[in-house]
C-alpha cells in the first residue's frame, strides 16, 4: 500500500534523526573578550605565585649578582654567587592575605627542620624593617644539621605592595648563605614596588595609610542624620537614595565586602519580617518567631539595638555572611548591614564593631 | 406524558410543603447582621485591613484568625472569660470572632487567658503536662511552658516540611498559631490605613501616626490633616473606646472611619460590606444541610411514594444549587477572579458542577438517581472544602505565574468541570452497584437508564477533561515554553482523560456492559481523587500548591471504599438482588 | 484493500488492543509520577516517557524506608505511544468509513496523532536554556544548566577570545584529550559528576589533588558525591574535573576545575602558562553564544504587600542585535514572553536578593503542532459529542 510505504519512510527518517543527535564534540569558536586582568593571584603549591598585572618591584642589583627572569609563577631569580648550582635569591609575589608573618615563618621553619614558632617567639627570628616607606618583615632562620645534610639557613623578607605581598628568599647551606646577610639587607633597602595600572575599585584609601577619619553625614528627610567614623580600608561610594543612606566598600587583600546604611520610617513591619528578609537573602529558611533567631542586644548612640550574624551554609566554601545592626530610633529604623565572604567578614569584625560604636545621630526632632 | 398519570403514591402537596420549608430555611440565612451589643461591631467589621496581601474586612480577619487557632469562627464568651470548649461553664454565650479580636487587642492580659488554641496531638498535650480531656488552651498556658515549647518550635524549624512526622507538623502549626496571635496583639503593626493617593502603599497605624508631621518645621502640634493621620486617629480611638467600654464613643469613631473612607473615595467599601455579610450568611453550611435533605428524599423515593418524593428531591436540589451558585458567585465577585483559584475553591466548584449536572439528569429521568448523586457529591465536596478552610483565609492571592484571569477562567474551570463529571459518573456507578446488588429496587428499564446516564456523563467528562488538559498545555507553552512537562499534576489530568477514553472505547468495543461500565466509572473516582489531591500529597512539581495532613488517611479510606464497591459490582449477575439484567416481556413494545 | 493485508491489520486495529494500550499507558504515567519523587522530572522524562523500555522499581510506590527490591520490566513511552499510533492508523485503514457521522471521531483521532507527533518533535528538536543577567549587565549567551563544558580560553587576540570547549561527555570518558585546536594536551585525572568541596586537610589521601590554581589558593579539594535528584530545591550537580595540562608530553601541573568556581560572585578562572603564553580554563555550564545581546535594565519583583508572596516578576531588557539591525526594549513578565527569531524568552526565575533575572530561552520548531492538534481535536469533539447529545435528546422527547 502506498500509504504504508510512506509511513515506513517517515518512520525511518525520524529514527535516523533521533539516533544522530546527542553526540558530544569538542568545538572552537570566538567569543567577546573576558576581562582577566583583575584576576587575583593564584598560588602554586610550593609558594610559587603568579605575578599580577602591572605591579613590579624594582631594585638596585649589587655587583656580581645576575638577574634572571622568572618562569612559571616566579617573578625573578637572582643568582648571587658563582657556585654550582648558584645560590639563588627568589622573588615571588603572593596574595596580600598570604603575607601573614607567623604562617610564613613556620612554613620556612618546616623547610629547614625547625619546630613551629609561637607568636611570642617570632621576635627572635623576625624583625620589622622600613623599606622605602613600606612596613616589611625580615626573617633569618637557621636550622639544625641532620645526619646527611649540614644545617640550612633561610634569609627572607616580606614586603607588602598594593596588590601582592612580595617575598624575597635565599635558602641554602648555612655556610654559603650566612656571608650574604649584610648584602641581603642592603639589597632590600633598594627595593621599591611601583604601582602599575590599578583598577578603579582598588584605589582610594590604600592599605598602608593610617585609619582615615572619614566622617559621613547621611541626609534624611526626617531631620535626623547619622554620623560615623570609617575604619581603615573602608571607602564610601558615591550616590545615595531615599532609603539607602550610604554604601561603603571594605577591601583588603583582594577580598571585599559591602556595607550599606539604610533607614525606613516606622518599624518597617517589625523585626521578624526583616530577619526573614535577610535570611532569605542568604538562602536561609525563614523563622517563625524572633525567638528563633540568635540576636545580641547592644546600644548604638544610647539607643537599644539588635545585632545579628548570619552565615549562609557554613559547609560551603566562600559562603556569604551578613552582619546586621538594627537601630530603632524615634521615627526611623536604621539598618547597618555588611555582606561579604564569610572568612573576610570574620577578619573585619573588629572594624565593623568599631564602625557601629562610632555611630552618632545629629539633628532631628525632639520626639513625641 | 403517560408517566404523570401512573399511580405512584399521590400526595401532590408534599413537594410543595417541603419546598416552602426549604425556602424558609434558606431565607433565614439572609437575615441582616446584628450586633448583639451596643457596640457597632458590624460597622467596625466592615473596615478594611490588608492581611497576606489581600484587602479584606476586619470581620474576615477576625473570623479566619480565630478559625486558624481554634477551628471555629465563634467562641463562648462571658464576663471576662472565654473558651472554645463545647463543655463550657454556664453563662457563656456563642459570640462572633470580632469580639474576640477586639479583646485580644484592647484587653491583652485578659485575652491571653482565653482557652481557644486548639491542640489535638497527644504528645503535645503530654508536653504541656495535661491529663484531663481538653482540646483548647490559652496563650498564657503556652507562655508558662515557653521553654519546652520554644525548644520544640526551634527544632521543627530545622526540619524540611516533606520530612516531618505528624507530631512535628502539629508543633509547626502551634508555632505558627503562636506567631499569629502575637501579630494580632501588635495593633500598631496592622496594615489598616489605606493610601489616599491611589497607590498600594498601605500604612500601619504606627506609620500613619507620623504621616501628618511637618518635617520642615518639625512641628508636631498641628497635624497636617491628611487622610492617613485622621483615619488612624479615629481608628485608634475606636480601640480605646472599646477598652474603656464606651459604646457611644466607639460607634462615633467607627462612623468617623467610615465617613473618612467614603469622602476619600476608597473604592471597595461596598465589597467589604458584602464580604462581611457573606461571612454572616455562610451559604455553604445551609447548602450542605439541603443536600442531606435531598439525599434522604431521593433515597426514600426508591422505597415508595416515588413520584412526590422524587419531585420534592428535585425542587430542594434546585434550591440547593441556587444557594451553592450564590456562594460561588459571591466569592467570584468579592475576589474579582474566576471561580477556581485554589484548592478550597476547586472543591466548591467540583461540587457545584456535579450538582448542576445531577440536577439536569434528575430533570431528565426523574428517578431520584440524579438527585441522589448530586446531593452526595455536593455534600462531600463541601465537607472537604470546610476542612480546607481551617487553614485560614480561603480567598488567597494568586502566585505570580497563576496571576492570569484568562487561563484561570478557561483551563482551570474546564478541567474542574471534568473532575465533576468524572466523579458524577463514578457516583452513578456506585448507586447502580449498591442498589442493584443490595436492594431489589432497580428494574430493567431503570438499569438501562442508569447505564445510559453513566455513558453520557463519561462522554461529557472526556470532552471536558481533554479540552481542559489541552488548555493547560497551551497555558504552559505560553508561560514557560513547554506544552507538556510530565509533572505530577499534568500527569494526573492526563490519567483522567486516558481513563475516560478507556471506558468509552471499552463500551464501543463491546468489552464491557452494564456492570463493567459501572465498575469502570467507580474506578474513575479513584483516578480523579489521585489527580486532584494525591498529586499534591507528593509535594513534587510545579502544581504543589497545598498540603493537607489527615487527608492521606481519608484518601486511603476513600480508595478502599471504591475498591470494595468495585468488588461488589464484579459479583456475577445471579448475586444481584435487583432484576436489572432480566429483560421483561412486554405486551406492546414502545420505542 | 487486499485480503491478506486486511488479515494482518485487523488485530492491530482492534478496539481491544486500544483498551489494553490505554491501560498500559495509564500505568506508565502513574509510575512516572511516583518516580519523580526520587529522580526529578528530567530524568523521569528520559527514563519513562522518552524511551523504549524501562524497569519500574517497586520501591517508588512504597514508603522509602521499606527498602523493597525488584522491578517490573515495562515498555517505554515511545513504544506505547508508537503502538497507539499504529493501532489508530490501522483502525482507520480497515474499519472506518468516511461518513458524516464519523467526521467527529476522525478529527479527534487526527488531533491525537498530531499531539503525539508534537511530543516526539519536542523530544528531539526542542532546546531549553537559561539566560542569567544581573541588573545593568549585558549578556550574549545562554547556558544549558543540565550540562557542563571545560572551556580553554586563549586571550591573545585583542579583538576576541578564542575558546575551545570540551563537553562533559568527553570529560566523563576520561583519559588523554588531544586536539589540534587545544593549545596543550589535557589529561583527565578524574571527573566527578557531583562533588563536595572540602578543606584540603580533610580530603582522603588517595584522592587526586590539584597543585595549581584556585584549589590551591583556597586550599580545597574535591571528593565525589552521588548525583543530585534535582527534586529538592537548590540541589543540583556540582561537577568537578581534575585535569592535568601537558605541554608536548611534559606535565605542567594539575588543576581542579569546578563548576562551583564559575558560579560564585567573583568567578575564578584557572591560569595556565604554556610555552610562554597564558591561557585560562574554567568548568562552566555549557554556553551557546548568540548574535544578539540582552541587557537587563530593571528587574522587578513585586510582592503582595505585607508578605513575601510574589505578585509579579518582570524584566525590562534591551535587545541589541547588530547583525539584524535590532535595538529595542522589551518587558518580559510571567505569562508574557518575548519571541525573537525562533526563540522565546520566558521570565523563569531570579537571583536571590532580586539582583538579577533568569530567563528561560526555548527553541522548539514543533511548537505549532499542539495548537493545531488542539483545534482539530476540539472541533472533532464538539462535532461528535454534539451529535450524540442531540440524538440522545431527540430520543428522550420522542417518548
Amino acid at each position: 500500500m502506498q500509504s504504508s510505504r510512506r509511513c515506513f519512510q517517515l518512520g525511518a527518517a525520524l529514527a535516523l534523526v533521533f539516533f544522530s543527535c546527542g553526540r558530544a564534540e569538542i568545538e572552537e569558536y570566538h567569543a567577546p573578550k573576558t576581562d582577566f586582568s583583575s584576576k587575583p593571584v593564584n598560588i602554586g603549591q610550593n609558594g610559587h605565585s603568579h605575578p599580577v598585572a602591572a605591579e613590579e618591584p624594582k631594585w638596585d642589583l649589587p655587583e656580581g649578582w645576575t638577574a634572571h627572569p622568572g618562569s612559571g609563577l616566579r617573578f625573578a631569580t637572582l643568582h648571587i654567587d658563582d657556585g654550582t648550582p648558584p645560590l639563588e635569591l627568589r622573588v615571588t609575589p603572593l596574595a596580600l592575605s598570604a603575607g601573614d608573618p607567623l604562617s610564613n615563618v613556620n612554613r620556612w621553619a618546616s623547610q629547614i627542620g625547625l619546630p613551629p614558632y609561637q607568636p611570642s617567639q617570632l621576635g627572635s627570628v623576625l624583625r620589622d624593617v622600613n623599606i622605602q616607606g613600606r612596613a616589611a618583615k625580615v626573617a633569618k632562620l637557621v636550622g639544625p644539621p641532620s645526619e646527611a645534610d649540614p644545617a640550612q639557613q633561610i634569609l627572607a623578607a616580606i614586603i607588602p605592595g598594593e596588590r601582592s605581598a612580595w617575598f624575597f628568599m635565599i635558602m641554602g647551606e648555612e655556610e654559603r648563605v650566612s656571608p650574604f646577610e649584610g648584602r641581603f639587607d642592603s639589597f632590600l633597602q633598594t627595593v621599591s614596588i611601583s604601582n602599575g595600572e590599578v583598577p578603579a575599585s582598588a584605589e582610594s584609601g590604600g592599605g598602608s595609610e593610617p585609619a582615615s577619619a572619614g566622617q559621613s553625614v547621611a541626609p534624611g528627610s526626617s531631620g535626623e542624620t547619622m554620623t560615623w567614623q570609617l575604619p581603615e580600608n573602608w571607602v564610601e561610594q558615591p550616590g545615595a537614595s531615599a532609603m539607602r543612606v550610604a554604601t561603603i566598600v571594605a577591601e583588603l587583600g583582594g577580598e571585599s565586602a559591602e556595607i550599606t546604611v539604610t533607614k525606613f520610617p516606622g518599624n518597617v513591619g517589625g523585626l521578624l519580617p526583616n530577619i526573614n528578609r535577610w535570611r532569605g537573602q542568604l538562602g536561609l529558611p525563614a523563622v517563625s518567631s524572633v525567638a528563633a533567631q540568635p540576636l545580641e542586644e547592644l546600644r548604638v548612640a544610647a539607643t537599644p539595638a539588635k545585632f545579628l550574624d548570619l552565615v549562609a551554609d557554613p559547609n560551603s566554601v566562600g559562603g556569604k555572611r551578613m552582619y546586621v545592626v538594627s537601630v530603632a530610633r524615634r521615627e526611623m529604623t536604621w539598618f547597618l548591614k555588611m555582606t561579604g565572604p564569610a572568612g573576610f567578614l570574620e577578619t573585619q569584625r573588629p572594624a565593623y564593631d568599631a564602625f557601629v560604636a562610632s555611630v552618632g545621630f545629629t539633628g532631628g526632632s525632639s520626639g513625641d | 406524558m403517560t408517566e404523570a398519570t401512573k399511580p405512584s403514591g399521590g400526595k401532590p402537596w408534599l413537594p410543595i410543603v417541603i419546598l416552602v420549608l426549604g425556602i424558609l430555611y434558606l431565607g433565614s440565612a439572609f437575615r441582616p447582621q446584628s450586633n448583639g451589643t451596643e457596640f457597632d461591631l458590624v460597622g467596625f467589621g466592615r473596615l478594611p485591613v490588608i492581611d497576606q496581601g489581600r484587602v479584606k474586612p476586619l470581620d474576615t480577619y477576625a473570623r479566619t484568625s480565630l478559625m486558624v487557632l481554634s477551628n471555629k469562627q465563634t467562641l463562648f464568651m462571658g464576663e471576662g472569660v472565654a473558651t472554645s470548649e463545647r463543655k463550657h461553664p454556664e453563662g457563656l454565650e456563642k459570640t462572633a470572632a470580632i469580639n474576640w479580636l477586639l479583646d485580644v487587642v484592647t484587653r491583652p492580659e485578659q485575652a491571653r487567658q482565653y482557652t481557644m488554641m486548639r491542640v489535638d496531638h497527644p504528645d503535645i498535650l503530654g508536653l504541656l503536662g495535661v491529663q484531663e480531656e481538653r482540646q483548647y488552651f490559652s496563650i498564657a498556658e503556652m507562655v508558662e511552658n515557653a521553654e519546652v515549647l520554644g525548644a520544640q518550635f526551634d527544632m521543627v524549624q530545622q526540619t524540611a516540611t516533606s520530612e516531618m512526622t505528624g507530631y512535628q507538623r502539629q508543633v509547626l502549626k502551634l508555632s505558627n498559631g503562636f506567631s499569629l496571635y502575637v501579630s494580632l496583639e501588635g495593633l500598631m503593626g496592622w496594615l489598616v490605613v489605606p493610601p489616599s493617593d491611589g497607590s498600594e502603599n498601605w500604612l500601619t497605624l504606627q506609620a500613619a501616626s507620623h504621616a501628618g508631621h511637618d518635617h520642615a518645621s518639625g512641628d508636631h502640634t498641628t497635624p497636617a490633616g491628611t487622610f492617613e493621620y485622621d483615619y488612624q486617629v479615629a481608628l485608634r480611638s475606636a480601640f480605646d473606646a472599646y477598652a474603656l467600654n464606651d459604646p457611644t464613643r466607639f460607634n462615633a469613631a467607627v462612623a468617623s472611619c467610615t465617613s473618612l473612607l467614603e469622602t476619600t473615595g476608597y473604592p471597595t467599601l461596598g465589597k467589604h460590606s458584602f464580604e462581611s455579610y457573606f461571612n454572616h450568611v455562610a451559604p455553604f453550611v445551609r447548602t450542605m444541610a439541603l443536600y442531606v435533605l435531598v439525599f434522604v428524599l431521593a433515597a426514600f423515593s426508591w422505597l415508595g411514594m416515588s413520584r412526590p418524593l422524587a419531585r420534592a428531591a428535585l425542587w430542594v436540589l434546585i434550591l440547593a444549587v441556587i444557594m451553592h451558585t450564590f456562594g460561588l458567585t459571591a466569592r467570584t465577585w468579592v475576589q474579582g477572579r474566576p471561580p477556581v483559584t485554589n484548592l478550597y475553591s476547586s472543591a466548591i466548584f467540583v461540587g457545584w458542577g456535579a450538582s448542576l449536572l445531577g440536577m439536569f439528569l434528575e430533570r431528565m429521568f426523574r428517578s431520584g438517581i440524579g438527585a441522589a448523586t448530586a446531593a452526595s457529591m455536593g455534600f462531600l465536596t463541601l465537607l472537604v472544602a470546610h476542612h480546607l478552610s481551617l487553614s485560614g483565609d480561603t480567598m488567597t492571592m494568586m502566585q505570580a505565574v497563576l496571576d492570569t484571569n484568562f487561563w484561570l477562567a478557561t483551563h482551570v474551570t474546564v478541567i474542574t468541570l471534568g473532575y465533576s463529571a468524572t466523579y458524577l459518573a463514578g457516583f452513578l456507578g456506585i448507586i447502580f452497584i449498591l442498589r442493584g446488588v443490595l436492594t431489589k429496587s432497580v428494574s430493567f428499564d431503570e438499569g438501562k437508564n442508569l447505564s445510559r446516564m453513566i455513558y453520557g456523563i463519561v462522554a461529557f467528562a472526556t470532552l471536558f477533561s481533554f479540552v481542559g488538559t489541552i488548555l493547560g498545555g497551551i497555558w504552559a507553552d505560553q508561560s514557560w515554553g513547554r506544552f507538556w512537562g510530565w509533572d505530577p499534576k499534568e500527569n494526573g489530568a492526563l490519567l483522567i482523560v486516558l481513563w475516560n477514553a478507556l471506558v468509552l472505547h471499552a463500551r464501543w468495543g463491546g468489552l464491557v456492559r452494564q456492570r463493567g461500565i459501572a465498575s469502570l466509572a467507580v474506578a474513575g473516582n479513584i483516578i480523579t481523587s489521585w489527580s486532584w489531591f494525591g498529586t499534591n500529597m507528593l509535594g513534587v512539581g510545579l502544581h504543589a500548591y497545598g498540603f493537607i495532613d489527615s487527608a492521606v488517611f481519608w484518601m486511603a479510606v476513600f480508595v478502599t471504599s471504591q475498591l470494595a464497591i468495585i468488588g461488589i459490582g464484579s459479583l456475577p449477575m445471579r448475586f444481584w438482588r435487583s432484576p436489572v439484567f432480566e429483560k421483561p416481556r412486554r405486551e406492546a413494545t414502545t420505542v | 484493500m487486499t485480503d491478506p493485508f486486511r488479515k494482518i491489520l485487523k488485530p492491530i486495529a482492534s478496539v481491544r488492543l486500544t483498551v489494553w494500550l490505554l491501560a498500559l499507558s495509564i500505568f506508565l504515567v502513574f509510575a512516572g509520577t511516583w518516580a519523580q519523587i526520587d529522580m526529578g522530572i528530567w530524568s523521569t522524562l528520559k527514563t519513562y516517557f522518552r524511551s523504549f523500555f524501562v524497569m519500574i522499581p517497586l520501591q517508588i510506590f512504597l514508603p522509602r524506608d521499606w527498602n523493597v527490591p525488584g522491578a517490573i520490566p515495562y515498555p517505554g513511552g515511545f513504544v506505547i505511544g508508537g503502538l497507539l499510533m499504529v493501532n489508530l492508523l490501522a483502525a482507520h485503514a480497515t474499519r472506518f468509513k468516511f461518513s458524516k457521522a464519523r467526521t467527529g471521531i476522525l478529527l479527534i483521532h487526527l488531533g491525537l496523532i498530531l499531539l503525539l507527533l508534537g511530543e516526539v518533535t519536542t523530544a528531539m528538536l526542542a532546546n531549553e536554556a537559561n539566560m542569567t543577567i544581573d541588573e545593568g549587565q549585558t549578556v550574549n549567551f545562554t547556558e544549558d544548566i543540565r550540562t557542563v563544558e571545560l572551556a580553554v580560553i586563549d586571550p591573545s587576540d585583542p579583538e576576541s577570545d578564542r575558546v575551545v570547549v570540551i563537553p562533559a561527555r568527553i570529560l566523563e570518558k576520561g583519559g588523554l584529550i588531544q586536539d589540534r585546536r587545544l593549545p596543550f594536551e589535557i589529561q583527565v585525572e578524574a571527573y566527578y559528576k557531583n562533588a563536595h568541596l572540602l578543606d584540603r586537610k580533610n580530603v582522603p589521601s588517595n584522592v587526586v589533588m590539584a597543585d595549581r590554581g584556585t584549589a590551591v589558593q583556597f586550599a580545597v579539594g574535591a571528593v565525589s558525591r552521588p548525583e543530585a535528584s534535582g527534586v529538592k530545591q537548590n540541589q543540583s550537580n556540582m561537577p568537578v574535573a581534575m585535569v592535568s595540562v601537558l605541554d608536548r608530553g611534559q606535565k605542567v601541573g594539575t588543576w581542579m576545575t569546578a563548576l562551583y568556581f564559575s558560579l560564585i560572585d567573583q568567578p575564578e578562572f584557572e591560569r595556565v602558562e604554556v610555552g610562554g603564553e597564558t591561557y585560562w580554563m574554567t568548568l562552566r555550564h555549557k554556553r551557546n553564544y548568540k548574535s544578539y545581546a540582552m541587557k537587563l535594565i530593571d528587574f522587578r519583583h513585586d510582592r503582595y504587600i505585607g508578605t513575601n508572596t510574589p505578585k509579579n516578576y518582570s524584566s525590562q531588557i534591551q535587545l541589541v542585535d547588530p547583525a539584524h539591525n535590532e535595538n529595542r526594549e522589551a518587558l518580559i513578565y510571567m505569562n508574557n514572553p518575548l519571541r525573537y527569531r525562533g526563540e522565546t524568552f520566558y521570565q523563569a526565575s531570579f537571583k536571590s536578593g532580586d539582583t538579577g533575572t533568569i530567563l528561560q530561552v526555548v527553541r522548539n520548531p514543533g511548537w505549532l503542532l499542539p495548537y493545531i492538534a488542539c483545534t482539530v481535536g476540539a472541533i472533532g469533539m464538539l462535532l461528535h459529542f454534539g451529535l450524540s447529545l442531540s440524538k440522545f435528546l431527540k430520543k428522550r422527547t420522542a417518548r
